[in-house]
This record gives C-alpha cells, sequence and structure tokens, in this order.
C-alpha cells in the first residue's frame, strides 16, 4: 500500500493539469446538483414543516364564492374555527392611492403559526375600526402607526405593521400590500358586493380523529366549486409548482452533472492511455495488476472525495443564493438544508469519478507486461467494443439519474433529452468540421493547422463541442424567452389604449361612474356587465366528465367563468361562425370564444349550461367570435343574449385610458367618490410581472451559466487529453521554423473556431427551444433578440478560447526540446 | 540459465493465421552473454518477450533457472520476474512521473526492501549521476536515461538480464558507454544476458551470437 500511495502521488504531482481538469469537472458537477438539490430539500421542508401553518390551519374549504350562506348552514359542529376571505381593493389616504390586498380575517385566526405585529408580538385579530397593514403600504401611503386609511366606505385607523404573516404563501403574486381587517368591520366598508372578485377559506383546526371527522362529513356537503384541502397532504398546488420549478433546474442540473461524467471520461481516459507503456514497464519490473489499480484508485477516489467535497461546499453557498435571485417569490423563513444533499453530493462525486474511470482504468490495469516493447503496438479498439462501452455507460448515467431524481420517467426524459440533444450537436459539428475543412483547404498553413487539430481527434472535438454547446443553450434559452416575456407585457399597454380597469361597478352606480370618467377627462371606457359562473354541461355532458386532454382546457372547465351579455357584437370581435343574435331575439343565445370553444369541444348549435349564484343559466350557441386578447379591454369568453342574465348578480367592469400625468388624480377622485370601486393602473402590475419575470429568469439563468461552466469544464478535459498529441505537433512546427506568433494564431484560431461553432450550435439550439417555449406553452410572439445572440456567439468564442489556450499554455510555451522529451 | 524447448508464437489477424516465430529450442548458460540478432520484423523482439516472461507461447515452454516460466499465472511470473530479472529497453521506458533516484529505487521497492533508496543513491553514484537523483525522465539526456535504465535493471542483482536493442536509441559514444557498464556490471554480478540488436558491434561483446530470419532460428 505504502507503494501504491507513492506511485499515487507522483502521479498527481506529474500529471497536475489533468487532475486539475478532472477536478473541476467534478466540483462544478456536484456544485450544480447540490445547489438545485438542498434549494428544492429546502423548499419541500418549509413545505412540510409548515405545510399546515401555510394552509392556514389542519383543514381547508376555499372557494371564490362567498360561502357565508354554507356557514349558516352549517350544523355547530362543523362550523370553522377561523374564515379568512382575501380581495384586492383600494386603500386610501388625503391625496395618496394605493391598489391593496385586503385580507378579511374571522374566528380564531391564526390557527396555526404566529402573526407577528412589529413591536406588539404575537397577535390574533385587529381591534374593530383598525387594520395592520405591510411595511410596503406605510411607505407608499407615507402612514405612520395610528394614521387613518380610507377602504371601501370605511375610515380605518393603523394599528400596527406586520412583521410575518403564517400563512402567506408567496408575497409577489399578490395585487399589491397586504392589509389585515377584522371580520366585523367588513360590512361597513360595503367592499363585498355582487361580482366583488374574492377568495374565501374556511380554516378547522384539531386532533387528526377531529380533523378526520370534519373532513367526511364537509367532503359529503361541499358547494360547488369549493375544495377541501388538509395539511397531511400538504398543498398540493404550491408543491406541483414547485416541483414543475425544480425540474426544469434539475434538468439543468443533470445536464452539468452529465458532462461533468464525460470530462471525468476523458481525462482519465486520456491520462490511461498515457501511461500504457510505463504500467507495461511496471509490469514488466514485477509489479502485480492489484499494485497498478491501488493507486490509481486511491488517487481517483482521494480527487472524487476532495472535489465532491469543495463542489458540496460551492452547492451550498451557492444555493443560499438562490432564494436571494428569487426575493419575495418564496416563503421569508425557508429552513436550513438537511444532510441529504451533503451525502448525496459526496456519492455522486464518487459516482461519476468511478463509473467514468472504472472502464479505462480496467484496460489500463490489464496491460499486458509484453506492450513495454516496441513491436507491441496497441490494437484498436473494436466498433463493438466501443459500442458496448457507450452503451454500458449510458445505462450507468441513466441509472444515476434515475436515482438522483427519484422518479424512473423523470430520469428517463432527462437521459433521453440530453442524448438527443447531443447527438444532434455531434451530427452539427461533424457538418461544420467537414464545411470549415473544405473552405479553408485554400487558405494555408495556419487555417489548415487549426481545422487538421481539430479533425484529427474528431470525437474528442465533438465531445467538447456539444458540451460547449450545452452550455450556451441553457444559458441562452431562458434569457430569450424572459427578453419576449417582457416585450410581450410591454407591447400590451400600447401608447393609445386603455391603460387602466375599474372593477366592481354596481348596477346603480354605472351611470353615475361614467359620467364621472368623462368629466375627468378618461376616455375608452365602456362598463359591461360580469356575472361569475361556473360550467356545468355542455350538450349534457357535466363538466367534469369532459374528455379535456390539455391541462388548461381542464382549467377552464373548472374555474369560475366570467359571463356577459350584450345587445350588438363588440367591433373588434369578428363573429367567425354563426350569426350574432337579433336584438329582439326570444332565445337564449351565446356566443363563444373562438379558443374556448375548441379547447372544451363547444360548436355552433351546442347547449351549454352555467351554475350562477345557485341557479342555472342555459343557452345555445350560436355565434364563435374571434378575440384580440393584445387589446387591453374588457374581453368575455362566453357572452349571452339580453335577458338571460337578467336575474343573476351582476357587476359592471370597464378599461379606461387616461393621460398618464393626469393617472392619480383621477383614481383618487373616482375612489372618493365611489369608495366600493377598485382601480387597477396596468402599468403597476405589470412592472409587478416583470420583476417576477426578471427574479424567475435570473435563477435559471444562474444554473445555465453553470452548465456552460460545465461544458468549460470537458473542453479543458479535452485539451489536457490532446496535450501530448498537441505539443508533439508545436514541437515539430516549431522545430520546422514555425514562428510563435503562427504557434499562436494557429492555436487562437482553432479554439476559436470550435467555440464559434459550439456556440453557434447553441445558439440555434436555443432559438428553436426557445421558439418553441414562447409560442406552444406561454403563447407569446417570439422575437429572438439579435444583440443578444451575438453578445452570446462572442463571448462564448472568446471563453472556448481563453480555456483552450490556457489548457495548452505549455505547448505555446515550451521549447521544441523540452516537448520532445516530455513526450518521446 | 535460459532454456526453451519447442517454443513459438502464431497470431490470428482478421481471420489470418501468422507464425512469429517458428518452434525453437534454445539453451544459455548461467553467467553467459547471448546476442540475437536478424533484420528488423525477424521475431527478435517476441523471442525476448517470451523468455522473459512477457508474453505467453502458442506452444513449447521457457525454463528460467530450472523454473518453467509457461506454466505460471500472469500474477506468478511477475513475481519472477521481480526476484530474478532485469530488463533493459530501446526506448528506455523509465516512469515518467518518477525521479531517477525512485525509478532505480522501484524494483528494490517492488520487492519490499526497506532500504531501496540508499541502495538506488549508491547505484546511481555508482554510474555517475548522483547529481541527478531528483530529475525526471524528460529532464535527463537520452544516455543518461538508459544508464539509470541500467542501474535499475542491475539494482536488485538479478540472476537473468534481457536487454531489447538497450543501444538502438542512442549515439556511437553514449551507446558505447551504456554498452561498459552493462557488461562490467555483468561481470561483477555474473548475470546472465540476453540480447537483441541488429548492430553487429553490440553483438560481437556477447559470449555468444545466435541468428533469427523470418521467426527461426539459424
Amino acid at each position: 500500500m505504502k507503494l501504491a500511495l507513492h506511485l499515487a502521488r507522483r502521479e498527481l504531482a506529474y500529471s497536475r493539469r489533468t487532475f486539475t481538469a478532472l477536478f473541476l469537472a467534478i466540483t462544478i458537477g456536484v456544485a450544480a446538483l447540490t445547489a438545485i438539490t438542498s434549494f428544492a430539500e429546502r423548499i419541500e421542508l418549509a413545505m412540510a414543516a409548515r405545510s399546515g401553518e401555510l394552509l392556514g390551519g389542519d383543514l381547508r374549504v376555499s372557494s371564490r364564492r362567498d360561502l357565508q350562506p354554507f356557514i349558516d348552514a352549517l350544523p355547530a359542529n362543523l362550523v370553522p374555527d377561523a374564515t379568512v376571505l382575501e380581495m384586492p381593493s383600494m386603500a386610501s389616504t388625503g391625496d395618496r392611492l394605493q391598489l391593496v390586498e385586503v385580507k378579511v380575517v374571522g374566528g380564531s385566526y391564526p390557527l396555526l403559526g404566529e402573526l407577528l405585529i412589529k413591536g406588539q408580538g404575537s397577535q390574533k385579530q385587529p381591534e374593530a375600526g383598525s387594520v395592520w397593514v405591510d411595511a410596503s403600504l406605510m411607505t407608499q401611503l407615507q402612514l405612520e402607526v395610528g394614521d387613518s386609511i380610507e377602504l371601501g366606505f370605511s375610515q380605518l385607523t393603523v394599528a400596527g405593521v406586520i412583521e410575518h404573516e403564517p400563512d402567506r404563501v408567496a408575497g409577489a403574486f399578490s395585487m399589491g400590500p397586504r392589509v389585515i381587517l377584522a371580520r366585523a368591520d367588513l360590512t361597513a366598508t360595503r367592499l363585498l358586493q355582487p361580482g366583488s372578485r374574492f377568495r374565501t377559506r374556511l380554516l378547522y383546526t384539531g386532533s387528526a380523529s377531529e380533523i378526520a371527522a370534519v373532513e367526511r362529513q364537509l367532503d359529503r356537503m361541499l358547494p360547488e366549486g369549493a375544495q377541501l384541502e388538509n395539511a397531511r397532504e400538504g398543498l398540493e398546488t404550491t408543491r406541483e409548482m414547485t416541483r414543475q420549478a425544480s425540474r426544469y433546474l434539475r434538468l439543468t442540473a443533470f445536464a452539468g452533472l452529465l458532462l461533468a461524467m464525460v470530462a471525468v471520461f476523458l481525462s482519465v481516459s486520456g491520462l490511461m492511455e498515457q501511461r500504457v507503456t510505463a504500467v507495461a514497464t511496471l509490469k514488466a519490473l514485477g509489479a502485480s495488476s492489484r499494485l497498478v489499480l491501488q493507486s490509481y484508485l486511491l488517487l481517483l477516489v482521494l480527487t472524487a472525495l476532495i472535489a465532491g467535497g469543495v463542489g458540496v461546499a460551492a452547492g451550498m453557498s451557492m444555493q443560499n443564493l438562490l432564494p436571494r435571485l428569487l426575493g419575495d417569490l418564496l416563503p421569508t423563513d425557508l429552513p436550513a438544508p438537511g444532510n441529504q444533499a451533503i451525502w448525496q453530493g459526496m456519492v455522486v462525486a464518487a459516482a461519476i469519478t468511478l463509473l467514468s474511470a472504472l472502464p479505462p482504468l480496467w484496460r489500463l490495469v490489464r496491460t499486458p507486461p509484453v506492450r513495454v516493447l516496441r513491436s507491441a503496438t496497441p490494437p484498436p479498439a473494436s466498433l463493438l467494443g466501443k459500442l458496448s462501452q457507450a452503451v454500458a455507460g449510458i445505462i450507468t448515467a441513466t441509472l444515476l439519474l434515475v436515482w438522483l431524481a427519484q422518479d424512473l420517467t423523470l430520469g428517463l426524459q432527462a437521459m433521453a433529452a440530453l442524448l438527443l440533444l447531443w447527438l444532434l450537436f455531434a451530427l452539427v459539428g461533424q457538418a461544420s468540421l467537414f464545411l470549415l475543412h473544405r473552405v479553408t483547404g485554400g487558405l494555408g498553413l495556419v487555417w489548415r493547422q487549426a481545422i487538421t487539430g481539430l479533425i484529427r481527434h474528431r470525437t474528442h472535438t465533438l465531445f467538447a463541442l456539444a458540451a460547449l454547446a450545452t452550455g450556451v443553450l441553457a444559458l441562452l434559452a431562458p434569457s430569450l424567452v424572459q427578453q419576449d416575456l417582457l416585450r410581450q407585457w410591454m407591447v400590451k399597454v400600447p401608447s393609445n389604449s386603455p391603460n387602466h380597469f375599474l372593477i366592481g361597478i354596481q348596477p346603480d352606480q354605472v351611470t353615475s361612474v361614467e359620467e364621472r370618467l368623462a368629466q375627468l377627462g378618461a376616455s375608452q371606457f365602456s362598463a359591461q356587465p360580469m356575472i361569475r359562473a361556473r360550467l356545468v354541461s355542455i350538450d349534457g355532458l357535466a363538466a367534469k366528465d369532459l374528455v379535456l386532454t390539455e391541462r388548461r382546457a381542464r382549467r377552464m372547465a373548472d374555474r369560475e367563468n366570467n359571463l356577459s351579455w350584450r345587445r350588438s357584437p363588440e367591433p373588434h370581435n369578428p363573429i367567425l361562425e354563426g350569426q350574432w343574435w337579433s336584438p329582439d331575439t326570444g332565445r337564449q343565445e351565446i356566443s363563444v370564444e373562438q379558443e374556448w370553444a375548441e379547447l372544451l369541444g363547444a360548436t355552433l348549435g351546442s347547449h351549454l349550461v352555467f351554475e350562477v349564484s345557485g341557479d342555472q343559466v342555459e343557452g345555445v350557441v350560436t355565434s364563435i367570435r374571434r378575440v384580440d386578447w393584445e387589446r387591453l379591454t374588457t374581453n368575455f369568453f362566453v357572452i349571452f343574449s339580453p335577458g338571460a342574465l337578467d336575474e343573476a348578480p351582476t357587476s359592471y367592469v370597464t378599461a379606461f385610458r387616461t393621460e398618464p400625468d393626469q393617472g392619480d388624480e383621477l383614481r383618487q377622485a373616482l375612489v372618493s367618490e365611489f369608495p366600493n370601486l377598485t382601480v387597477i393602473d396596468m402599468r403597476e402590475m405589470l412592472a409587478a410581472m416583470q420583476s417576477i419575470i426578471s427574479r424567475l429568469a435570473s435563477a435559471v439563468q444562474f444554473m445555465g451559466a453553470l452548465t456552460l461552466l460545465a461544458g468549460c469544464a470537458v473542453l479543458l478535459a479535452v485539451v489536457v487529453a490532446e496535450r501530448g498529441r498537441v505539443s508533439q505537433e508545436a514541437a515539430l512546427l516549431r522545430a520546422l521554423g514555425a514562428s510563435k506568433q503562427q504557434i499562436n494564431t494557429i492555436f487562437t484560431l482553432r479554439f476559436g473556431l470550435l467555440g464559434l461553432v459550439a456556440a453557434l450550435s447553441g445558439i440555434v439550439a436555443a432559438v428553436a427551444s426557445g421558439g418553441l417555449l414562447a409560442t406552444r406553452m406561454l403563447q407569446i410572439a417570439y422575437q429572438p433578440s439579435v444583440a443578444l445572440l451575438v453578445a452570446t456567439l462572442i463571448i462564448s468564442a472568446l471563453l472556448v478560447t481563453l480555456v483552450g489556450r490556457t489548457g495548452s499554455r505549455r505547448a505555446l510555451t515550451a521549447s521544441p526540446l523540452t516537448l520532445f522529451r516530455e513526450n518521446s | 540459465m535460459i532454456s526453451a524447448k519447442k517454443v513459438s508464437k502464431s497470431v490470428s489477424l482478421q481471420g489470418a493465421h501468422f507464425t512469429i516465430l517458428q518452434p525453437t529450442d534454445l539453451q544459455i548458460a548461467a553467467g553467459s552473454s547471448c546476442a540475437v540478432v536478424g533484420p528488423s520484423g525477424s521475431g527478435k523482439s517476441t523471442l525476448l518477450a517470451l523468455l522473459a516472461g512477457l508474453d505467453s507461447p502458442s506452444s513449447g515452454s521457457v525454463s528460467l533457472n530450472e523454473v518453467d516460466i509457461t506454466a505460471l499465472s500472469e500474477e506468478a511470473r511477475a513475481r519472477f520476474r521481480r526476484e530474478q530479472v532485469g530488463f533493459v529497453f530501446q526506448n528506455f521506458q523509465l516512469m515518467p512521473t518518477l525521479t531517477a533516484l525512485e525509478n532505480v529505487a522501484l524494483p528494490l521497492e517492488l520487492q519490499g526492501q526497506k532500504t531501496a533508496r540508499k541502495t538506488a543513491r549508491e547505484w546511481l553514484t555508482k554510474i555517475g549521476l548522483d547529481h541527478r537523483q531528483q530529475h525526471l525522465p524528460a529532464q535527463l539526456s537520452g544516455g543518461e536515461q538508459q544508464r539509470v535504465a541500467v542501474a535499475r535493471a542491475f539494482v536488485t542483482r538479478p540472476a537473468i538480464l534481457f536487454a531489447d536493442e538497450p543501444t538502438g536509441s542512442l549515439d556511437g559514444p553514449n551507446g558505447d558507454q551504456v554498452l561498459e557498464l552493462m557488461f562490467d556490471l555483468n561481470n561483477d554480478q555474473q548475470t546472465t544476458i540476453l540480447l537483441v540488436t541488429h548492430d553487429a558491434r553490440v553483438a560481437d561483446r556477447c559470449d555468444r551470437q545466435l541468428s533469427l530470419v523470418d521467426g527461426q532460428l539459424e
């Protein structure tokens, strides 16, 4: 063992560059994985530990309807322990106005966790006539504790600033700062009107058996559209969202990890190839195969453990950065990560090193001693041998991914996607090399040498190219989509179209609100009736039984719909099929939006039934319209003919335009006169959305940058593995009289071209996948920024040139004699 | 003593059968030196590899100091070489990762000798390279590398030394210097030497010469 250790130590000192490449590859791969795993673990821990707290209780009934009638009809043992109602509204003071998210709490709220008020500690509910508000609202309205704010028709005292709200999942997704109000004060505000937008929650707490009993009974009598969730099962929606988000991040981490495996394989293969004669010599001198195996295993295991440790440490630091990048999209008090990510990182470091290194090491160990003689040239590996090695490698890597993902489908999908991607990159690379070879054939020695170097060891070049292109893809694709998302939200507010929404107008306020809007200089307004309803059936088939493959269609079928009615068609809603009803139609007719009809399978003549406040409203589809959603105005999926919805509780909504400098004044005037109205400034909403998109994108880009680093590690591994050949080439060229400058140009060109081809491949893939994501999933117009693409191309090519030249620095600086000797 | 009985080597390449070494009988007395000469591709190195136990014959047997090495496993042959055999190769074949001192000490360390370094240092002094102890092979000239290789071959005082074109990569003066060293040590230690060469000057230094043409001893 002592001799094995000595040989290992000497090998390490001699092959510093190889082990540096190996070390970097393992470190980057493990860091990416650890960052994601431990970040996901923290979110999962937060969900598990605080699922009750986040749910608001042990059991929750939630609905978008007023559940008061339901509560009133409940037997005493099922009356909720607490109630929460959330709705957007306007808060104002003096001449300042702010859209806020009102939370009306009743019963023994909060049931679980603590509602902390600055300077007052844990509190239950604000006293009658007072509210607690977010610190951001204090700034926006320039408030101090003790000041008053107007909310609806009430004047309320700000009694404290909210420090921690136990059941608030993600603050940035709300419409505005929080205002907490006691249930007893709600009526006076008159915020709850027919057609108001709100969410109600009934919360229960108790022992497991009590909760189970309540759940059983509530389940049987739950009103239409209400959801029952318990803390044991957790917040399914939130968990699903987290899972979806972490899926993409995990995929980039897996890509980084697989690239690290490739880099390890290339580094170790290169080293083992260089050591065949040395091992044959050792064996000729009487060394056993075990000694060879021991010394290299020792070296690899130690490298893996040290690099794994550094990778884990780096990953843990990075996972601290992710919540900062995401800001308040996450719960503020994430629990500390557990040890899972640490041991997983170490196991993965050892696994990727040994799995990738064992095949070449095993071949080295089996080197026959006769190889030491000059006549014994190593036999080339057979195609079958290479193929079986590749298959074994893919199977092993897939098993590793499946284990890491803890999900067979995800592991297989990730592996399949990455393999397909690399195959494509390799094909593109192959074609590019062929073209470059043809094009540069007549350009002289320097160009020819640069290209020959890439072609001579084609496999290595293609490995590096695919790895670098993956990095470029992972970094660029989210940036492209982010830009388009941001642009999309910008273009939706053309300079001359409506820039505000006014919601919650009661039927008796319509005329006066419109008059007031006109007086205040607003334009392009037209109050439209809006009725909350749920789809019951289409042609007799219940909504829940509709066969809907698209998730979006299922959401449309299950959610609350906003219905409206009209006498005449809107000019910007062209009829595609059927006819608009005559003004005096005696039938209940319906006009539906084209996509809604397609998704839910409604056609002309379909019989639709909706439920509005317990009553059923029905009609027949007589026209299908196209709606231009880009126009920022009030649009509806489903419009009834006049009369059908006369009995339904109705509120009115309108978009309007005001000059930006008159917005504050107009909103102020409207809300002081009609306190129940909610004015939404689209510019503020868009700014909030842009901030969310930017933060999500920066987290994703961060992981993409790690993948690019992993790609660079593969390049470094390739450069180091080829160092011998490259030195020989440089020495030969120098010996034949090539100047240092010529050699420099050859290498700069070689890596520059490799970088350009890799970056181009990655850019094309990013543009294509970004396009798919934008048009298919996000359904936004897609216009990749040329400036961003050019910048990526230049930066990637420079980075690759830098890494490549650094890796082969010695070949560029050492004397020809030294290089010949080193490689003899 | 080296003894070969009907030892032959054949290989199959892409379905075709090639005989590299015809069945050969050979006896080399202990303490003597023998050169195998012949043109390139005549099978000299194959014969050396079989006699030294670096490769297994297709038929026949080889005995070194009365031990039938063809009956031994690869690991047992490695043990035997460690104890009884030394090598000098054309391309020196020093371990590139080890210094001159460590290269010379390597066979002794493989034998488990505690004083390996001390003995190796004495040998480097003996061959005039004590000032090069800490140099890596790449930092030594060709002649120096081969002298280190000779020291490595003799440091365990092997019974038999196999040399494959020991001066093949050296110029005249350096080649002569290495030969002098080898044969001096041979005299000192009474080592049996078998070397293959196509250099008549080298072959002339040996007690006996065998000529190999197309895989057959003449």
